[in-house]
């Protein structure tokens, strides 16, 4: 059902050390299990506290639209053919989750600078809640998301995409995608499923900045 | 795992191919594995029983895609 | 696949980026969405040919299928090859090895054995990639049905009568 990809890091910001984690290709029942069993549980107390200390939902990310439209969109995702998973495991639980689309609708670049060329689409990069900082006040794990979208442009490359890759940014990470990644803020949709949310892309010369540039 | 095919296109259909791959960077492998995906997407979205609509730039016309 | 960056990328840049949240695309709260795309995915696979659970499933239905109706009529691995003339050892096979595809002949003498089209028999096989939604309930309904070596049974006597006229309705319907 999945299998390892490679040994990558995270960062325990408990400890400060890095931590072996390992990236895998697919998922299966166990990493279900612990979105089920230890993300779900966590998801419901931290809204249910946001509520009773008069914080907004959108405050601390969790609101409970996106969600719903969230759902709404992947009942639509039914053709495996075209998606490929990704699971982020460390510390005994999963602590990340990259789906990818890699043809048909979404796949098709943006950017002026290659405008209709084939990118990799990511259909969601979710992190387990106890590693957000929007969340949690105490976030355990860093480097899940730079970790999984080095993954997207791995999987850009090897499909020959030139590391391009497209993604929808969810409120609140659009200075990471920005900032950090270095991606193309090309503007909120103003209509279909990701309305409202800026779409970002990294373009085939970024995607080589992305990988060369080491602090 | 991979396999392999021989396909027979016509001089026609192998210099569109050739412009395609030169435009989109792609080989040919590439570009006929993009071409199976979106054809592939596109036609489980009609066997849905949905629409697939393609509009002009100036969004004065709009035409059902009937068949691929 | 092979990853494009290092470890030592990896390790300065978690160093460097900001503390902030990361999640695009849409936001993922319980399993529920996931769960009902693995199994399209399982699906996709089987009719891939690559091995699966439901590819296994349908191989146990074809052992069953044969075991049952050899216990309804009262017959032997041998009388029953020799009634609708198969080789015995390769009908022992497909009662016993899960993974074993019988070759056409042996489709064929099976289906007309029990009365519907090779066509649907051969759907109960792992080398099947068409399957539809009625026939993998009812096979898997007729799966759960017991399995002792006894004489049938009056409810084993119905499960298999009701398995096999599903069989003969997508004889019908598959024309």
């Amino acid at each position: 059902m999945k299998e390892l990809v490679d040994r990558v890091f995270l960062l325990n910001r408990a400890t400060g050390r890095f931590e072996d984690a390992d990236l895998y290709h697919g998922l299966d029942s166990t990493n279900l299990a612990h979105i089920e069993g230890r993300w779900r549980p966590l998801f419901e107390l931290r809204r249910r506290e946001a509520k009773a200390s008069l914080q907004t939902l959108a405050e601390v990310n969790a609101e409970d639209a996106h969600w719903e439209w969230g759902k709404k969109a992947l009942a639509a995702l039914n053709d495996p053919f075209l998606f490929d998973f990704f699971v982020l495991e460390c510390g005994g639980s999963t602590q990340a989750i990259l789906m990818t689309r890699k043809g048909g609708q979404d796949c098709f670049s943006r950017h002026p600078e290659h405008q209709r060329l084939p990118l990799i689409y990511v259909e969601f990069l979710a992190t387990a809640p106890w590693n957000r900082p929007k969340l949690v006040a105490e976030p355990t794990y860093k480097g899940a998301g730079r970790a999984l979208v080095g993954t997207a442009v791995s999987l850009s490359l090897e499909e020959e995409f030139g590391g391009r890759i497209g993604l929808h940014s969810l409120p609140g990470a659009e200075v990471f995608y920005r900032d950090a990644i270095g991606m193309t803020d090309l503007g909120a949709d103003s209509e279909g499923v990701h309305k409202g949310l800026r779409y970002f892309e990294l373009s085939s010369r970024d995607a080589a900045t992305f990988l060369s540039v080491q602090h | 795992m991979k396999r392999t095919m021989t396909l027979n296109l016509s001089d026609a259909e192998m210099s569109v191919l050739d412009a395609m791959c030169e435009e989109k960077g792609l080989s040919k492998t590439a570009l006929v594995r993009q071409a199976l995906r979106l054809y592939k997407s596109v036609d489980d979205r009609l066997a849905r029983g949905e629409k697939v609509f393609v509009e002009s730039a100036d969004k004065s016309e709009k035409v059902e895609l009937m068949v691929l | 696949m092979k990853l494009h960056f290092t470890a030592d990328w990896l390790r300065s840049h978690i160093e460097h980026d900001p503390d902030v949240d990361c999640d695009a695309g849409l936001p993922l709260r319980d399993a529920a969405p996931l769960e009902r795309l693995m199994q399209e995915r399982s699906r996709h696979q089987a009719t891939a040919g690559q091995p699966s659970a439901a590819s296994e499933h349908k191989t146990v239905v074809l052992f069953k299928l044969v075991h049952q109706l050899r216990r309804k009529d009262g017959l032997s691995i041998a009388q029953l090859a020799a009634k609708i003339r198969v080789d015995a050892a390769e009908l022992e096979k497909v009662e016993k090895d899960p993974c074993y595809v019988p070759g056409p002949r042996t489709v064929h003498q099976l289906a007309e054995f029990i009365g519907v089209s090779a066509r649907a028999v051969e759907q109960l096989t792992a080398a099947s990639s068409a399957q539809n939604d009625n026939l993998t309930e009812a096979a898997h309904r007729f799966a759960a049905s017991s399995d002792d070596l006894s004489k049938l049974s009056q409810a084993e006597r119905r499960d298999l009568n009701d398995f096999v006229k599903v069989l003969a309705s997508i004889d019908k319907k598959n024309g």
